[in-house]
């Protein structure tokens, strides 16, 4: 049968699959070795399939195998499916993007990642809209002919608009309430507003290795004030959403 | 995700779960084109841009309206016309068997469409 490399995660490291015991083992019972150029090695494994198969089973054992590593090594991690034909050509995109490499690795050295997730139960419609009005157009629009229909429908559109403008508002002043504090603790941070209607914060933050607990009581803290809001900060994490660069 | 990661959580993270898969499952990676389905899939993305320009329509009406560069006639026009796009849109809808939800985007910075 044909056979594949997966390929997990990259390591600032020389690795000898020797000197790596006990061995971890990977995708489809395939131990873990390591293939190297210059002062990095890329951590792979026999697969059996080109096109991995995609299940929340398969997703997990991926994640512990580079989480194993990362307890190690100082590592890239490869986005899920990353598989070549063999070992030549793992070597050859070390080559090609050896500079990136380095740098990303330089940046994620001692840090961790930490996801935090805020719901909200906000309702768009318990926002006051008086204030963020133009009041006198407003009130001109009123005054006009009060039977005509169209005239009403554009009223109620401009409330609906000024209301969702307030509730955008008070979410962007919440968001900066929490991102704000955090931010300081971390070394990058990336974030993603109203993921859903509900989850209005989706942030991933590279904190240094020595202010994890700063951050994680920081957290805390912020939660303990926002007792409106939900809070679901997991982590540490390799740092899969803190490399940027490409391979293809 | 295993229980060792969750340092700091509100009561449950099922609500999370079930908000994030609402996320996945309203942003397909690709058209659902096999035979069965590929009017759905199609009318779904068509609709969705429509809606996409539709709103786009209705802000720069707003912001019009806002800054009184509208007559009262013109006023009415605008009206009207947002007003009859808006039951069109809502009749193009229950054609497809399509609601809001399915036709919704998350535009990034400008928030979700719907």
């Amino acid at each position: 049968m044909k056979q594949y490399k997966c390929i997990y995660a990259i390591l600032d490291s020389d690795v000898k699959s020797s000197d790596h015991k006990p061995e971890i083992m990977g995708l489809d019972s395939s131990p873990v070795y390591f293939v190297g150029f210059r002062d990095i090695s890329a951590a792979v494994s026999n697969v059996n399939q080109d096109k991995m198969k995609v299940s929340s089973d398969i997703a997990f054992s991926y994640e512990k195998i580079i989480e194993d590593l990362w307890m190690k090594y100082n590592l890239l991690p490869m986005r899920f499916g990353s598989v070549m034909k063999n070992d030549t050509n793992v070597i050859e995109i070390m080559k090609k993007k050896y500079s990136d490499f380095i740098d990303n690795l330089k940046i994620v050295e001692n840090k961790s990642e930490f996801g935090l997730k805020i719901l909200c139960d906000l309702n768009k419609t318990d926002f006051k809209t008086e204030n963020t009005f133009n009041l006198d157009n407003y009130k001109k629009l009123k005054q006009l002919d009060k039977n005509s229909v169209y005239r009403n429908y554009l009223i109620d559109k401009l409330e609906q608009h000024k209301s969702e403008d307030s509730f955008m508002k008070k979410i962007d002043d919440i968001i900066e309430e929490i991102h704000s504090p955090l931010k300081k603790l971390s070394y990058l941070s990336n974030v993603t507003k109203m993921v859903t209607p509900k989850i209005i914060l989706n942030a991933t933050y590279l904190v240094k290795n020595d202010m994890k607990d700063e951050f994680i009581q920081t957290t805390q803290q912020i939660k303990r004030e926002k007792k409106e809001l939900k809070f679901l900060l997991t982590g540490p994490w390799p740092p899969y959403n803190f490399v940027n660069l490409s391979i293809k | 995700m295993s229980d060792e990661k969750v340092i700091l959580k509100s009561e449950s993270i099922d609500e999370i779960a079930e908000e994030l898969e609402k996320v996945e499952n309203a942003l397909p990676n690709r058209i659902n084109a096999d035979p069965e389905n590929v009017e759905h899939g199609l009318s779904k993305l068509v609709l969705t841009l429509i809606e996409l320009i539709r709103k786009l329509m209705e802000k720069q009406a707003m912001r019009r309206i806002e800054s009184d560069s509208l007559n009262e006639e013109e006023i009415e026009r605008l009206g009207e016309t947002l007003m009859k796009l808006e039951n069109k849109m809502n009749e193009l809808k229950e054609i497809f068997g399509l609601t809001d939800e399915d036709l919704n985007l998350n535009l990034g910075p400008l928030g979700d469409l719907m």
